[in-house]
């Protein structure tokens, strides 16, 4: 059950990253492209997780990787406020 | 314990991005923020129950349910990304 | 403000708008007051505003027309003293390369005015922008 579950979660967050992709390229605004490396990223957290053995779940550099991808959100929220300095398309 | 620390960073992160998104959805009434929003949140609740699945220790297993928090905000997020984007 | 509201060069879909007014337009400007400020201040650049008589020019709410002065100095279209309380401003772009781009939305802008508000109020409908702008966390209007 859990691998199901892991499974379609990874595949949901890997396609919502393919679609922030597709708005990065309509809109070329950096806060998109932030946003879908972040979900490919927690899409592949949970690839690690299903391969990962049953000692290592807890307490793992697995977890430093969803960090990174929260930490991606965060550069993106950021970024999105200083460039609000910046004009031009 | 570092990956406490790393669940509460996560679930506080989701938590703006939620707010962020729910109260921009009641500024402008536009749907892709409501769902995304509500994404946003099932993630805070999928990483505060991580937290406390860690911090309390083998003998309490939540594994079911921060499963079924981050399936609920990847559907939520899914069906808003697929109808509401452009 | 002459607006031929039927004619049929305003028509984005026969006539469209060159592609980098656009952009330029869908980037920087989030609603027709702001179309409306820089076309009063750039019509006498040296004059400075109180933004209490500007907000009563292009009939703005008062209390949205600082957030839209300063959002527009933040994009570095225009130059705001602020003395005491009160807040002034001044037709002022921060450089060369936004000095042209800017006369050129305001010429877009006198030619075709029906079709750049229309503009403007899609893309402050585009669900896409506004997802990025919900991240904005100063309130600019």
């Amino acid at each position: 059950m859990h691998q199901f579950l892991l499974g379609a979660i990874c595949m949901a967050f890997a396609m919502a990253g393919l679609f922030f992709l597709r708005f990065w390229r309509a809109t070329r605004d950096r806060l998109f492209i932030l946003f879908s490396l972040a979900f490919f990223i927690l899409a592949a957290n949970r690839i690690g997780f299903a391969f990962a053995s049953e000692q290592s779940v807890k307490g793992d550099w697995l977890y430093s990787v969803r960090l990174l991808a929260f930490l991606l959100i965060l550069l993106a929220i950021v970024d999105k406020n200083r460039s609000t300095s910046s004009p031009g398309g | 314990m570092l990956q406490a620390f790393i669940y509460v960073l996560c679930a506080l992160t989701a938590l703006v991005c939620c707010v962020l998104l729910l109260r921009g959805y009641r500024k402008s009434g536009v749907r892709l923020l409501l769902w995304c929003g509500l994404c946003f949140l099932a993630l805070t609740l999928e990483n505060v129950i991580l937290y406390i699945d860690v911090i309390t220790g083998p003998e309490l297993d939540l594994s079911p349910y921060h499963f079924v928090a981050a399936a609920l905000g990847a559907v939520v997020l899914l069906y808003g990304l697929i109808w509401e984007g452009k | 403000m002459i607006a031929p509201f039927l004619s049929p060069e305003d028509d984005d879909t026969v006539n469209p708008l060159p592609e980098e007014v656009k952009r330029f337009l869908e980037t920087n400007i989030d609603s027709v007051d702001q179309l409306e400020i820089l076309r009063v201040l750039g019509e006498d650049p040296d004059k400075e505003w109180p933004a209490v008589d500007l907000a009563r020019e292009v009939q703005s709410a008062p209390q949205s027309i600082n957030a839209h002065l300063n959002a527009l100095h933040a994009r570095g279209f225009l130059l705001v003293d602020k003395r005491e309380s009160d807040l002034f401003c001044r037709y002022g772009p921060h450089s060369p390369d936004l000095v042209g781009r800017t006369a050129q939305l305001l010429q877009v802008y006198r030619e075709r005015p029906v079709t750049m508000i229309k503009l403007v109020y899609a893309t402050a409908r585009d669900p896409l922008k506004t997802f990025a702008d919900a991240f904005r966390l100063k309130k600019e209007g």
